[in-house]
């Protein structure tokens, strides 16, 4: 049969929509599975005292994608406590993989232990535009594969939208770049009533404050050309710059090079600010070297996210021209074993100096060494996830 | 005859020069000696001082006090003055500073100063400690993420009035103590870690 020009007109016009329906139901299918996907963590009920939600503190989150939950962890005796925040930026997975195996391994004899595994849950619904990332990448356990999400660095616009032309921090009224409005350590201490992101922000604030946090400890990453990598930043607090010298000396001793920062009191929304002078825990965040944030990185891929491994720094390491870099890319592995072995050591060092005074020592136990978790990889310490 | 004794004495003036070669030249990274004990004359040093601990550079302060306060179980406000920004004028002649040197950009945004600012703070304690009016000790404790374009100046302003240097030796890479040494005749002591000064600050207080 010969069709006219108008025939074959609407037969490829019709052919071309279907196609562009196809690839639409299809790329959408795929952000919707990505957005709903939920991350699994294996919760000992013998041991998690009880999971508290941050609309508890932070009302407006409830029932949204940012109500995220705390776990916590009491010990038979009361005593001074230790929030570790995990999942503040998504593209930073060792912040989550390390909070991920303290709550499945961790003990606490004297105190409590709050943990956060998924602080922006949000920013773990989207990936960040033109970067490429992958959307999943799987750990090696005893039990399986435990597939993780990589997210953004920001909340998704579907929770906060539009960007102001410029974001003003709102205690301090600091100008910071546009995009940081949606930037979940841009906004701290937060608002009750502010932006989705300074909710999110609030709830963590107010956990603090009504529950009288003695240490709070975020966890970050940064690209292996960003001065403050394998870096504890502490709040100027004297207390807590004690703790972050002593835990940096005893690191050392235990050659794993660290060092510390004093966070610069002109530099607003982050926790080692805001969380030292909005409540009175003693406030640190930990940074490490992570290759999939690099400026010189070549393809994304699994393999970058978790070994660390990259021809393009490789390259740069090997023409001399790695002096740009502070510290070398490395695993996913050595990132989780340094902040682990860094929390432990911090409060070591609050035990040590403030041990002795009315609220005792913080007594917690099952932090696998930092060769060990080198040794036998993030999975040998992930638990089975039972459904 | 003449000519022979030209020739000898060209031999052995040669061999003087490069002698001597050998003494200025920097000395390599795999000679340094690190870990050592601080000679006798810098036992007690410190004894019966006024203590003074600033940072120039505004990094690693609360290191070398956890190192010091390990050491001599010294008091901060009884025993020593601790102050971020202390300046030469501040401090009495007889005194003895422990200055800590490096630069964090961070350090200098909470301290709300510069590297032009500590460094003329440093030379200003180089000077009086030329002078010979108070005894400085220079320390870096910082390693190699301690150099660079930031922290120089102020250890170039520094080290020249240092009467002792105390270094983690992964900050002297490149020998710039190691010339402080060689060239100005500074006593400098490497150590393989910041914990490993812990001995030598004991020395200083005995």
């Amino acid at each position: 049969m010969q069709l006219s020009k108008k025939q074959k007109g609407i037969l490829y016009s019709s052919c071309f929509i279907i196609l562009a329906l196809i690839l639409t139901f299809w790329s959408g299918k795929n952000f919707y599975d990505f957005a709903h996907y939920e991350t699994e963590f294996a919760i000992r009920e013998d041991v998690v005292t009880r999971i508290e939600k941050f609309s508890k503190y932070s009302p407006r989150l409830k029932g949204t994608v940012g109500d995220s939950d705390i776990y916590v962890i009491e010990g038979a005796e009361p005593g001074p406590s230790v929030l570790i925040i995990g999942g503040t930026h998504p593209n930073e997975p060792a912040g989550q993989l390390s909070s991920t195996l303290l709550l499945e391994n961790l003990t606490v004899e004297r105190g409590t232990v709050f943990i956060i595994t998924e602080a922006n849950r949000s920013a773990y619904t989207h990936s960040h535009p033109q970067e490429a990332s992958i959307q999943y990448f799987g750990i090696e356990t005893p039990y399986g594969v435990r597939t993780f999400k990589f997210g953004s660095r920001a909340t998704n616009t579907n929770q906060q939208w539009p960007n102001p032309d410029v974001y003003v921090h709102r205690t301090s009224g600091q100008k910071l770049s546009s995009v940081d409005t949606r930037n979940l350590n841009r906004s701290y201490p937060g608002s009750e009533n502010g932006t989705y992101t300074e909710r999110v922000a609030y709830a963590i604030t107010e956990c603090i404050r009504q529950n009288n946090i003695t240490i709070t400890i975020d966890l970050h990453e940064a690209s292996p050309e960003y001065q403050t990598i394998n870096t504890i930043v502490s709040h100027n607090r004297k207390e807590a710059l004690k703790i972050a010298a002593q835990t940096t000396l005893m690191m050392e001793l235990n050659d794993v090079n660290i060092r510390y920062e004093e966070s610069p009191q002109n530099l607003h929304g982050l926790t080692h600010r805001e969380l030292g002078d909005y409540t009175d825990t003693l406030a640190f965040l930990l940074e490490t070297s992570n290759a999939s944030q690099g400026k010189i990185r070549g393809a994304f891929t699994e393999e970058l996210v978790l070994n660390g491994s990259d021809k393009f720094y490789d390259k740069a390491l090997e023409k001399g021209i790695g002096k740009i870099l502070y510290a070398p890319p490395v695993s996913l592995d050595e990132r989780v074993a340094r902040h682990v072995y860094t929390i432990y050591e911090i409060i070591q060092a609050y035990n040590k100096y403030y041990g002795t005074e009315q609220l005792g020592e913080l007594k917690v136990n099952g932090f696998p060494g930092y060769q060990d978790v080198l040794t036998n990889g993030i999975g040998h310490y992930l638990k089975e996830i039972k459904k | 005859m003449k000519k022979l004794w030209l020739l000898l004495g060209v031999i052995v003036l040669s061999f003087a020069l490069v002698s001597c070669g050998g003494d200025d030249g920097p000395t390599p990274p795999d000679e340094k000696k690190v870990d050592l004990e601080l000679a006798e004359t810098f036992i007690s040093l410190a004894k019966d001082k006024e203590i003074y601990l600033t940072t120039v550079g505004q990094a690693d302060i609360d290191i070398v006090q956890n190192i010091l306060e390990t050491a001599t179980e010294l008091i901060e406000d009884e025993d020593f003055v601790r102050d971020h920004m202390l300046t030469a004028n501040e401090v009495n002649n007889g005194s003895i500073v422990f200055m800590v040197t490096g630069t964090s950009g961070k350090g200098l945004g909470a301290a709300s100063t510069d590297v032009g600012a500590e460094t003329n703070r440093a030379k200003a304690f180089a000077d009086k400690a030329k002078a010979g009016d108070i005894t400085l000790i220079v320390l870096h404790v910082g390693g190699e993420a301690r150099r660079g374009s930031m922290s120089d100046p102020v250890l170039n302003a520094a080290c020249p009035g240092a009467d002792l240097m105390l270094v983690v030796e992964d900050g002297d890479k490149d020998n710039l103590f190691t010339n402080f040494n060689k060239n100005e005749g500074i006593p400098l002591y490497l150590f393989s870690k910041a914990t490993k000064m812990v001995p030598a600050f004991a020395k200083l207080f005995e």
